[in-house]
């Protein structure tokens, strides 16, 4: 017997909540999961769309708050993530296609931990953490790094659920998103790319971020390079040293695999360029 | 010029626009697929099999299923009632697993949730075997031997003197002239290796069946997605225990074949008529995706290897090759397919001296069957390309070097058949050439490649042509009817199938246009092999070029009975009388529209006349071709009764830094003989290119040990509505004898050409040789290195 | 088995369901209306398209006991048995239908597009197009029936 909630307030969904609790919010991961054998009739399953409170954008300042049922369609029609985080609309955007944007959600894509994830890039990219609440009401924040173990699996504990993700506002900086796929839809990315950067008037660096997803377990932001960075000009030799670099540490980390062959040359490619665009 | 005339008044409903006929029900929803099927008292059957090949099967527990309330019937392969070896070689039910499709059990519960539940709580146990994966592997001197039938190799080529993992039946050698000679006069000389993979039909609908008898007199019917009825026909009665005369197969709408539903299809009903058997209650089995993936037939992955010579001016003198292709653990196709492959293995072109051996070979894997092509689009691929490298090695043109050595007429091809018929294969490319602006193209594109570091163009033209049917390849015979009623409405029912490819359409419009009536009035009846006599398959684009043939003779039959009888109402003779639009009437040119009212009687009325009068109103015909004078040990003489050319021109645009290539347009250009439908020969050929598309960049059956690594579409990769290049469709029109009305192949020629002309345009980008497929983001990258 | 009200097609039905099925599986196998395909069971190819307030969804993918509330369109709910939809009818016209497999979740998506946009450009089509896999057409005819459709529909504004 498959015990099946439908929850109409966030209090009245934390009352639900227990060891074997299964969330489903857009579903389609949890469903395809069900076909390939994994048996739900001994979970709890809290269906958390009749939740009008988990769903929604808000902006205060620099920081946006995404709340965890908020569908990719919607964030990629959002008018403050288009002004302060355009990356992510354009992350959202590419995700499968209008269909499946439609039924997924960002806590779902965070909650699911893909290493895949288009929407993780543009997260991390605005020093993304996650927002839990637990059975009592009490709430935890988590930057995404910390709260992504490995992939499938989270911080996230047996009597908690995501609340929604904070963002910082990116709204001044130049910023974009890369996604290689075998096709130009429905696609699961090779791999991803997001960056962002804010220069002085002298045209030196004074903020930059890079992060790459689909190269590692986990969607790895660069800090390193990143410091290393701040108050320099992007020369060509400079950008060159840099994507030697990044496709050095990933190589380093993924080890020689059959997949690297492909991987590490073109994260110094994509990098490279991507660095040169916004140097334009 | 041979272009297709739109429009043209050559036919009253031939080469024209006509809609089809079976589209109204598949855009309400209520085509019937084998799927959507119900019956009262209906079991849902379905497939245990595990996950790690070749094994023995030692012991199957079935104690946890059958305890599950709604579980009916439980058949393993040690039981007395399961079937083994089906006569087509492939397996109902096996404790010999050899490839992953394998089945060790088959059940039936009362729904589908109860019998995935139980497929879940069989245990089986195995002891795993030592298995062979690959040719290379399979053809070393110490492989573990996959099937008793299997020869070795001897000095090179297969011989029954040893034993080994050669399929023999599907050995096809070609022997025209003295390459030795050949060679000594050549300039130039080089060799090359290709290599395709495993790749799928992929047609959306999934292999369906519903079985069930009838109480009266046992006799047993299948309805199912099959391709060719009298096929699947074959295996219900062999499973059932019936005879042929007891056992009717009903083809039910078909969701796309191209090939892959004939023995998937097969032994899915031979697993149903089994259940059936054992429970007395109708049986329903629907393959999931990742079953339709691990179960059916693949297109076959080759290895080639060539070497070609040729004169500094271009004259190719003489090829050698071998054709090796992987069959997987069983096979019923390419010991037909290979003869296809032998006798296109020196490309449209004329080459004096020809030396190949085509061969299959067994190993632990899915099997090689048919798709669309039948070795086609893989022998294309790597002829297509040796020639661009043959070309290069010559500094000379492509297209020029092509233009040398094609066919033509009164041409001899590699089986020394003499072309007597038209040959346009010229006409084509210099049309394509001017249409696509390739020389501009194509040094424009050279230029940009010089400047540009991310970005690389490309462009090529490939040629190839194909036998018409099924040639000396078996009898291309088939069967027809054709029934008027009293209201003037026409049933036609033929042996062949549709697929889709708008078969029915077409033969509409044949039966029509001797008979001299619209197409509302005809009613195609489905394929019911109660109905209508064993026509063979729906396959080697046959359908409307020979499988037609039988069609247009009862019409015309027909039209023949119905004209003596208009002519000897109005007290004259048979060869005054003609019809259109419903009506027959005595020719008169003194009236403008060719005839006076008074001598006009309606189709419909005649019929009725005769329907209460006691005449005949209906035909049957059969047709056979005239037999083709073939010898298949030195793979010599005539071979096909027609051929269908073909040029294609692909551009692409390849971006080296990530690996990805874009198919920026095709220009594809036909030979249809005759132009039935150009609204069909349309659809067949946009399908046929993004098909075309799919098999050169992104598809590939990935497989680890025998098993299937990317079993559904999350990653076997088709291409989307946003994939699809800029295409342009050409088709032209040849004189022909052969053929329905003059038809030659549309389905199969329409994507062959697609995967080599792509192929060839990545190398001219890449400035590389592109020396197998798919060119997927790593193998662009590698090209690179 | 839990009681569950749907809305498919203007038509109440009140079922029970066991929490596990999906929308697809009440659709076929409990409902019988079959018009709905599956190709895939896994949400990537489109074929079980349905609409659920407007939006194309696939049902292979949806709970059924989550559509509660919701406006389902199948396509039998898409034009009528005597007189069929512009969006059909544009189907036939343009030649867009072959084997006929996908036809149904093509329209779902086709009609999802035009009733949010009449006049999608070509990009937009094929964008709402691209989570309907076809092996038969290659698309164009299919891109064409969307651009008639949407001409048949502006028209009878």
């Amino acid at each position: 017997m498959l015990n099946y909630f439908r929850p109409k307030t966030i209090n009245e969904c934390l009352d639900y909540i227990c060891d074997d609790r299964v969330y489903i919010a857009g579903g389609t991961d949890l469903l395809v999961e069900m076909k390939n054998g994994h048996d739900l009739s001994k979970n709890t399953v809290i269906d958390l769309t009749h939740i009008p409170e988990l769903s929604g954008v808000k902006r205060e300042n620099d920081e946006i708050e995404i709340m965890a049922c908020t569908t990719h369609d919607n964030v990629v029609l959002n008018k403050d993530i288009n002004q302060c985080l355009r990356a992510l609309s354009s992350a959202c955007r590419s995700v499968g296609s209008p269909q499946i944007r439609n039924m997924g959600t960002i806590g779902g894509s965070v909650g699911t931990a893909s290493p895949a994830s288009d929407p993780m890039p543009a997260l991390m990219l605005a020093d993304g953490r996650v927002v839990l609440i637990n059975k009592k009401g009490e709430t935890r924040e988590e930057g995404l790094e910390d709260f992504i173990v490995k992939p499938g699996v989270t911080t996230l504990k047996n009597d908690e659920m995501i609340l929604s993700i904070k963002v910082k506002s990116l709204k001044e900086y130049k910023q974009s998103f890369f996604k290689i796929g075998r096709r130009k839809a429905l696609a699961i990315a090779r791999l991803n790319f997001a960056m962002a950067i804010l220069k002085n008037d002298d045209e030196t660096i004074k903020d930059i971020k890079i992060v790459i997803g689909a190269a590692l377990p986990v969607t790895k932001r660069f800090y390193d390079i990143e410091k290393m960075l701040v108050g320099k000009k992007l020369t060509e030799d400079l950008i060159e040293q840099v994507s030697k670099e990044i496709s050095e540490q990933v190589l380093a980390i993924a080890g020689p695999r059959k997949s690297s062959e492909y991987k590490i040359p073109v994260i110094k490619n994509v990098v490279n360029s991507m660095l040169k665009e916004m140097e334009v | 010029m041979s272009l297709f005339e739109h429009n043209n008044n050559k036919y009253k409903v031939i080469g024209k626009d006509i809609k089809r006929i079976d589209a109204l029900e598949k855009v309400k929803g209520t085509a019937l697929y084998a799927a959507d099927l119900y019956m009262d008292g209906m079991l849902y059957g379905g497939n245990v099999r595990i996950k790690e090949y070749p094994a023995k099967v030692t012991k199957i527990d079935t104690s946890l299923a059958k305890a599950i309330p709604g579980v009916v019937e439980i058949i393993t392969c040690f039981d007395s009632r399961a079937k083994k070896h089906s006569w087509a070689d492939y397996c109902y039910m096996t404790d010999e697993v050899k490839f992953c499709g394998d089945v060790v059990a088959i059940i039936a519960a009362e729904s589908k949730k109860v019998l995935d539940q139980a497929i879940k709580s069989i245990k089986v146990e195995y002891e795993l075997q030592k298995g062979v994966y690959t040719v290379e592997d399979a053809l070393k001197e110490d492989a573990p031997i996959i099937r008793e039938k299997g020869v070795g190799l001897v000095d090179g080529l297969p011989s029954r003197e040893k034993k080994g993992n050669i399929f023999i039946d599907s050995y096809y050698p070609v022997r025209k002239g003295d390459v030795v000679e050949g060679f000594k006069n050549c300039d130039v000389i080089i060799e090359r290796e290709y290599n395709v993979p495993f790749i799928d039909q992929a047609y959306i609908e999934t292999e369906a069946c519903l079985v069930y008898c009838d109480p009266k007199d046992g006799s047993i019917t299948g309805e199912s997605s099959a391709q060719n009825p009298f096929f699947t026909r074959r295996y219900l009665a062999e499973a059932s225990g019936n005879t042929m005369s007891e056992s009717r197969l009903i083809q039910r709408t078909l969701g796309g074949s191209f090939g892959g539903k004939e023995e998937g299809v097969g032994v899915q009903i031979g697993r149903a008529a089994i259940l059936h058997k054992a429970t007395g209650r109708p049986i329903k089995m629907v393959n999931s995706r990742e079953e339709s993936l691990m179960d059916s037939s693949k297109r076959h992955p080759f290895n080639f290897k060539y070497k070609i010579g040729a004169t500094k001016e271009g004259k190719v003198l003489a090829l050698e090759a071998t054709l090796i292709d992987n069959c997987g653990a069983y096979n019923n196709q390419t010991q037909f397919m290979n003869w296809r492959s032998s006798v296109h293995s020196a490309g449209v072109y004329e080459i004096p001296n020809v030396k190949t051996d085509t061969f299959g070979v067994f190993t632990n894997n899915v099997h090689g069957g048919a798709m669309r092509g039948y070795s086609s689009p893989q022998v294309i691929f790597a002829q297509e390309q040796l020639m661009n490298e043959l070309a290069k090695e010559l500094g000379m043109d492509n297209v020029e070097l092509r233009r040398k050595n094609i066919i033509r007429q009164n041409s001899r091809t590699a089986t020394n058949q003499l072309i007597t018929e038209e040959v346009i294969l010229e006409e084509m490319m210099d049309e394509l050439l001017n249409r696509s602006n390739y020389y501009n193209k194509k040094n424009e594109y050279e230029e940009f490649n010089k400047n540009s570091k991310s970005f690389k163009k490309g462009i090529s033209l490939v040629t190839c042509f194909r036998g018409a049917g099924l040639g000396a390849e078996g009898i291309d015979a088939n069967g027809a009817f054709v029934q008027a009623t009293e209201d003037g409405s026409v049933i036609i029912s033929t042996g062949l199938a549709e697929n889709g490819q708008g078969l029915q359409t077409a033969f509409a419009q044949i039966a029509a246009e001797p008979l001299g009536i619209t197409i509302d009035k005809i009613h195609f009846h489905s394929v019911d092999t109660h109905a209508i006599a064993d026509s063979g398959m729906t396959v080697a684009s046959r359908g409307t070029t020979m499988g037609a043939q039988s069609m247009k003779k009862a019409a015309e039959r027909l039209a023949l009975i119905i004209k003596e009888h208009v002519a000897k109402k109005f007290c004259t003779t048979v060869d005054k009388i003609d019809c259109k639009d419903n009506y027959y009437y005595v020719v008169d040119e003194n009236f403008p529209s060719n005839y006076s009212n008074e001598k006009k009687v309606a189709f419909k009325d005649i019929c009725n006349e005769r329907m209460w009068g006691g005449e005949q109103l209906a035909v049957y015909e059969w047709f056979k071709p005239e037999l083709n004078d073939y010898n298949h040990h030195t793979g010599q003489g005539k071979a096909f009764p027609t051929y269908t050319y073909n040029v294609c021109i692909a551009e692409v645009e390849v971006d080296i830094n990530i690996g990805s290539v874009n198919v920026t347009k095709v220009t594809s250009g036909l030979d249809c003989g005759t132009v039935i439908n150009p609204n069909t020969v349309r659809g067949q050929m946009f399908g046929g290119i993004v098909m075309g598309l799919g098999y050169a960049i992104t598809e590939e059956i990935e497989l680890n040990k025998g098993r299937i690594l990317n079993d559904n579409f999350d990653s076997y990769i088709l291409p989307t509505s946003m994939d699809i290049p800029e295409m342009d469709l050409v088709l032209f029109e040849s004189i022909t004898k052969e053929g329905t009305f003059g038809a030659k192949s549309v389905g199969e020629p329409s994507t062959e050409a697609v995967g080599a002309a792509i192929a060839g345009a990545v190398s001219h980008a890449l400035n590389k040789n592109v020396d197998h497929l798919p060119c997927s983001l790593e193998s662009i990258l590698k090209y690179m290195d | 088995m839990t009681d569950c009200k749907l809305t498919i097609n203007g038509k109440d039905y009140t079922l029970k369901v066991e929490e596990k099925w999906t929308l697809l599986y009440v659709l076929r196998e409990v409902l019988g209306l079959t018009g709905t395909k599956e190709g895939c069971g896994t949400s990537d190819c489109g074929a079980c398209k349905v609409l659920v307030d407007g939006k194309a969804v696939n049902s292979c993918s949806l709970l059924a006991l989550k559509m509660e509330g919701k406006k389902i369109t199948t396509i039998e709910g898409i034009g009528s048995s005597d007189k069929p939809h512009p969006i059909q009818e544009a189907f036939i016209e343009a030649g867009a239908v072959q084997c006929g497999f996908c036809t149904p979740g093509m329209i779902i998506s086709t009609k999802a597009l035009l009733d949010g946009n009449i006049d999608p450009s070509e990009e937009e089509i094929r964008e709402g197009l691209s989570k309907n896999l076809c092996r038969c057409t290659g698309y164009v005819k299919i891109i064409d029936a969307v651009n008639i459709a949407a001409a048949k529909i502006k028209e009878l504004k």
